[in-house]
């Protein structure tokens, strides 16, 4: 259990990883939220039978991850659980279309399984690439180019605080099972009975260190707004991510 | 001496049944070193927050005098609801280092505060002001080697040392410590004690370390159901039979004849 939570939201080891100066993550903030977040429109309007166009979208994270020198046995970790559920949602896709869908002449499969494949590859590269972001930005800094998009700053507190929370939540949660699982008699498992008592015990102990937590940033100077040098947008940046868009428009568009 | 700050009649309850903190009064002067003692639930972790305007007190006031050579030339006393200047001037080191540290390193950690740091004409600090100070407290409470490491990751004594250092870099004019000795190792331990003598700021300090107090401290207050029932130099204190008896202390080792 402990294991599995890990695998899903091993947060930490994503704050380790953005510690690693690479390529992508000396980019500035708001150049990798505006190109993830134009690269997610992108991605999310692919037709339905456009999987040669999602083909070449799903190039993009590969060769992110590639050329940022992150480790990739732990980024195809986090990719196994999204690719299952994705599959979940899926599969229903080639037994309720059944429209025929010619690849060449001669070759003909049921449409359905085109377009399952096309929204599988549609959620792996949007997670993926949600993944890297974060993977490659400290959580500040993805607050700080919140800012300068214009977001309000009462949401991009929030939005912060919430992810420190996650980080908390996951804590509590570990300690609050090996608590249990050391005194549960060898039994691996949560008991069925005492699922109740330790999810409640569960919120209230992360509601508690979330406060302490918020006390110490108050402590500290935190005004509900993150605050922290910037690094402005330059014509450099202008023109990486005009080509960015271009890559991304024509295949849109040429494909 | 001077004053440096007074507490006057604060009293405080968690529950409306029963006062934890009843009508308290004490004062600090600058540059002393202060142990505030008591057994396990008297209040003294809850003194230090309604302190830092972290709690909000029943009745009563504190008051923190300015500085003589104060950028404003300021001279009214700063209450309890002026809670972002008390906040510049007091720093305060959690009991539980854990709960003090949440960035993504440890030099995240300890800039944190100095980022979000003013001076009174509204300029920030420079990179170079604020990784030079980061470098300084880190130093002083030798953790420089940690500097990059995750905080969720070190051990406790560790996490202790850069909690303090996160308050050491803001450079407050006093500050609170809520037992900074417990879990360290004998050795961190003599370096905690030789930072604090070294510390030219205002301390106040809950511990239940005597030793350290006997070494640390020139005065010792010890409160106990919700009242500062002893005050004095530590040496007649900590060798006061009835007052170590009815407050669960007992004499350090080093003044047993
Ligand atoms: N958030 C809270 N809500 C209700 N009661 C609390 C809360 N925090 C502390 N208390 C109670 O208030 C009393 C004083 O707690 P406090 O933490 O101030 O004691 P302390 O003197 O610091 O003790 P210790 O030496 O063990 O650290 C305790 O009885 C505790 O149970
Ligand atoms: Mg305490």
């Amino acid at each position: 259990m402990s294991k599995l939570v890990n695998a899903l939201f091993n947060l930490r080891e994503i704050d380790e990883l953005c510690m690693n100066e690479n390529w992508f993550s000396m980019q500035k903030p708001v150049f990798k939220l505006l190109a993830v977040f134009i690269f997610l429109i992108m991605v999310s309007t692919v037709p339905k039978y456009g999987l040669s166009q999602m083909l070449y979208f799903t190039i993009f994270p590969i060769v992110i991850l590639i050329a940022s020198g992150l480790p990739v046995k732990p980024f195809i970790r986090k990719m196994v659980l999204p690719s299952f559920l994705a599959i979940g949602i899926g599969l229903i896709n080639p037994f309720l279309d059944v429209n025929q869908f010619y690849l060449t002449r001669q070759i003909v499969i049921s449409a359905g399984w085109i377009s399952f494949f096309t929204l599988w590859l549609k959620s792996l590269v949007c997670v993926g690439m949600t993944l890297l972001l974060v993977a490659t930005t400290e959580i500040d800094a993805i607050g700080d180019g919140l800012l300068q998009m214009k977001v309000p700053k009462l949401f991009v507190s929030i939005f912060v605080m919430t992810y420190r929370m996650i980080v908390v939540l996951v804590d509590e949660l570990e300690r609050g099972l090996t608590a249990y699982l050391l005194r549960s008699n060898g039994k691996v498992a949560l008991n069925f009975s005492n699922w109740g008592s330790f999810v409640g015990q569960w919120f209230i102990r992360t509601a508690d260190r979330g406060e302490r937590l918020h006390h110490a940033m108050l402590l500290r100077g935190f005004e509900e707004t993150v605050i922290h040098e910037t690094k402005p947008f330059q014509s450099m940046d202008v023109v990486k991510l005009m080509v960015f868009i271009l890559a991304l428009m024509s295949i849109r568009i040429l494909l | 001496m001077q004053e440096i700050l007074k507490v006057e009649k604060l009293s405080f309850s968690y529950d409306s049944d029963y006062e934890l903190l009843n009508s308290i009064d004490f004062t600090l002067k600058r540059g002393e070193k202060v142990a505030l003692l008591g057994a396990n639930g008297t209040g003294k972790s809850t003194l230090m927050k309604l302190m830092m305007g972290l709690l909000t007190p029943i009745s009563g006031q504190m008051y923190l005098f300015p500085s003589l050579e104060n950028e404003n030339n300021e001279s009214d006393p700063i209450g309890l609801q002026n809670v972002k200047e008390i906040r510049k001037q007091i720093g305060y080191v959690f009991q539980n280092a854990e709960d003090q540290l949440f960035c993504a390193s440890v030099f995240e950690d300890v800039a944190f505060g100095l980022r979000n740091y003013r001076n009174p004409k509204g300029d920030k600090l420079s990179a170079e002001d604020i990784e030079g100070r980061v470098l300084k407290a880190l130093e002083e409470v030798e953790a420089s080697h940690l500097m990059d490491r995750v905080p969720f990751k070190l051990s406790g004594g560790e996490k202790r040392a850069v909690a303090i250092a996160t308050v050491l870099s803001m450079q407050p004019r006093i500050i609170l410590m809520d037992e900074p000795s417990t879990a360290l190792d004998p050795y961190s331990r003599r370096n905690l004690i030789h930072l604090l003598k070294k510390l030219s700021q205002t301390l106040l300090i809950t511990t239940h370390d005597l030793e350290m107090t006997l070494e640390v401290c020139d005065r010792v207050m010890v409160i106990n159901q919700g009242k500062i029932v002893a005050e004095g130099h530590p040496v007649e204190i900590l060798s006061n039979p009835t007052i170590l008896d009815q407050n669960r202390l007992e004499m350090p080792y080093s003044l047993r004849g």
